[in-house]
């Protein structure tokens, strides 16, 4: 009987990304979160985010402890999923992320060429060398800081919380990418993947309360 | 014998997971939790900072404890920081049995208690920066509480304060670095600049002060304290640790002058938008920004009795606040509105609701025969003999949160048809007007006799030796 594969031998099947690549397809899941309002969409972009991360962290940190960052990364996702769910149920509706009267200002157009742009100016502005973050590779910078910014922006353009925590947990991302290529102890790292599932509970708690009536909240017992 | 780090930081928490489960018994809630906060400042003013000595009968033990790596210990500097904020904590559990909406308030304030402990405790910077964040997402949800609908003051709270941990992360790396290889002074630089940064936004100075309009308007009124007084007396702990840990930083004259800057951006703004607060947040949260701006004007002053200052402005906020709260909350159940407008005449049936409510406002401005006026006459005396131009404007700041608070009291007392009839089911009960009366009490002994507070500032500040 052959043996279970290691993880290294489950992380092969991604070699095939290479690592410039999987930097702009990072950039690209932080994109898609900014221009495609859909809370589905989103939390798919997230969660493939933070598989693209985790590979890029195998070349600061150990493979488990990648792994760790990206199992975390997927709990989040879950837990964003069942709150999405939960207010979805009781708006009827799937417009669970974003909100009508924001989205009408903010549309499809607007999000799409600022969020081109923005990844326009990352991409320029990491490749000629104008930002360029300490200790880190090429390609880790520029998934760092599109990260970031792209989180950032993501703050700015919403205010629900929902939407508005997948960016910060986006910043929160690209600043990980480059925090660990710094510091790389095990009880750090594991307080700051804890500190994600915070941040991800605060957001579900936060986004509950903004959507829910005090009816709801009877119906769901949530006091 | 038991580490008394692990009882301080573990006690609350264990505590807190007893009162969840009889969350909705306020009275035993808050009891048992208050009973527990007392605890905790008894223990660590009594707790000996040597290794080897105990009490309690030799079952809590002093000195430094190891986990994983890291030191817990709880040293001179840390015990008054901690008294002050459990004792806060005590008084706003006990307060919030006739003020507040039960649910996760009791349990959530305690281990809020806790990991403020292990933040105090905690003797890695990174550790301590990681646990503020911890913090800070249960002083989110405490803001937020049980309320539906609007979540701006909470989640830009939460905001403004995560944005810090980057910057502070990062700090802490390069004074690891630094130190493990001395040679690199030049990381010295931009961790100043960092820390300064990182602690500016944890003191909502502007332009991080975006979160306390919306939280002062939409939370509970007893939860406000913990994000507007609690946190800051927090904060400020963690940034006399880090002038105490860190002789370069405290030496610097980059953080002096960042604090004054912001200081006066922030007590400016204040001024100016505390004069026209026409919603009773609002007017708590202006007045707040002034007493911030003089916190931080203080913090750039650079000097022990700047620090003492600091602390007892703090200090007399937390009294202001809980005054301000308990008045506040009676007339917002009247008036189910945040707007001075809809509460016209409505002082008339609750007087006793209104003198809290003008008190407490009062002292937040820092007003004369007021808790907060000892505090803020220190800090203009310390400030005009520094920097004249901010006493100045700090006066002005008093001024115009003052005449915010008289806006409100002439409303609430003008002549006429009331605005806001109660509601059939409200029923007045002698316990509110007990804890109003002592609250009244409690507040003009302070301020007659501000002491207590003073003395406690000084003794919060420690002998701060480091300053250039």
């Amino acid at each position: 009987m052959p043996g279970l594969p290691t993880l290294p031998e489950l992380l092969q099947p991604l070699a095939f990304l290479g690592e410039q690549p999987a930097a702009v397809a990072t950039l690209l899941t932080a994109l898609i979160m900014i221009i495609i309002e859909d809370w589905r969409w989103s939390l798919f972009a997230l969660a493939a985010q933070y598989i693209l991360a985790g590979w890029l962290l195998t070349n600061a940190l150990e493979t488990q402890v990648a792994a760790l960052k990206v199992l975390v990364g997927m709990m989040i996702c879950l837990v964003l999923y069942i709150t999405a769910r939960q207010i979805d149920s009781s708006r009827g509706t799937a417009q669970a992320c974003g909100g009508k009267p924001r989205f009408a200002r903010m549309g499809l157009p607007f999000r799409l060429l600022i969020g081109l742009l923005t990844s326009i100016v990352v991409l320029y502005v990491t490749s000629n060398g104008t930002v360029r973050l300490p200790v880190v590779p090429e390609h880790v910078n520029l998934a760092a800081v599109g990260l970031m910014t792209m989180g950032l922006l993501a703050l700015g353009l919403n205010e629900e919380p929902l939407a508005a925590g997948m960016g910060l947990l986006t910043a929160i991302t690209g600043f990980e990418l480059f925090y660990h290529s710094l510091e790389q102890a095990v009880t750090v790292i594991g307080f700051v993947v804890a500190l994600d599932f915070l941040i991800a509970t605060v957001t579900a708690y936060l986004t509950v309360a903004h959507h829910w009536t005090p009816e709801d909240a009877e119906r769901g017992k949530l006091t | 014998m038991i580490p008394a780090p692990l009882v301080l930081v573990g006690g609350p928490l264990v505590i807190a997971s007893v009162v969840y489960l009889v969350r909705r018994l306020s009275a035993i809630a808050a009891l048992l939790s208050a009973s527990t906060a007392l605890a905790v400042a008894w223990l660590a003013g009594s707790v000996p900072t040597s290794a080897g000595a105990s009490t309690l009968s030799g079952w809590v033990a002093g000195g430094p404890w190891v986990v994983l790596g890291r030191t817990l210990e709880v040293t001179s500097g840390v015990q008054a920081p901690l008294i002050a904020i459990s004792l806060v904590t005590a008084v706003l559990l006990l307060l919030a049995v006739r003020l507040q909406p039960g649910g996760i308030f009791f349990p959530g304030l305690l281990a809020w208690l806790g990991v403020a402990a292990a933040v105090l405790v905690t003797q890695t910077f990174t550790f301590r920066v990681l646990l503020v964040e911890v913090a800070v997402g249960l002083t989110t949800m405490l803001l937020q509480g049980t309320r539906f609908g609007s979540t701006r003051g909470a989640w830009r709270f939460f905001l403004f304060s995560t944005m810090a941990m980057p910057l502070l992360l990062v700090a802490s790396w390069q004074i690891d670095f630094q130190t493990a290889n001395p040679a690199q002074v030049e990381l010295l630089d931009p961790a100043v600049l960092l820390l300064t940064l990182g602690f500016t936004i944890y003191l909502s100075a502007a332009p991080f002060h975006l979160w306390m309009a919306p939280a002062a308007t939409e939370a509970e009124t007893v939860s406000q304290v913990v994000a507007l007084s609690l946190f800051p007396m927090l904060t400020l702990s963690v940034i006399v640790q880090a002038f105490e840990r860190y002789p370069w930083f405290a030496s610097s004259t980059t953080p002096y002058q960042w604090f004054t800057f912001v200081g006066i951006l922030t007590a400016a703004l204040g001024t100016v938008l505390a004069f026209h607060a026409r919603n009773f947040g609002r007017i708590s949260s202006y007045s707040l920004m002034v007493d911030t701006g003089a916190v931080l004007l203080l913090l750039g002053t650079a000097t022990q009795l700047g620090l003492i200052c600091a602390w007892a402005l703090l200090l007399s906020r937390a009294v202001s606040l809980v005054v301000w709260a308990a008045g506040l909350c009676v007339i917002r159940r009247r008036t189910q509105s945040d707007q001075v407008d809809t509460a016209t005449s409505v002082g008339w049936d609750l007087r006793l609701a209104t003198a809290v409510l003008v008190l407490g406002g009062l002292s937040l401005a820092g007003f004369p025969l007021t808790p907060g006026f000892a505090a803020r006459w220190m800090a203009l005396g310390l400030l005009a003999r520094a920097q004249p131009s901010t006493a100045l404007l700090l006066l002005l700041g008093t001024a115009s949160s003052a005449a915010g608070v008289l806006y409100a009291a002439r409303v609430l007392l003008a002549l006429g048809p009331h605005s806001a009839e109660p509601a059939p089911a409200e029923r007045w009960q002698w316990v509110n007007t007990v804890a109003l009366l002592l609250v009244i009490a409690g507040a003009v002994l302070l301020s007659l006799y501000p002491n207590p507070l003073l003395s406690a500032a000084a003794g919060t500040s420690g002998t701060a030796t480091y300053f250039p």
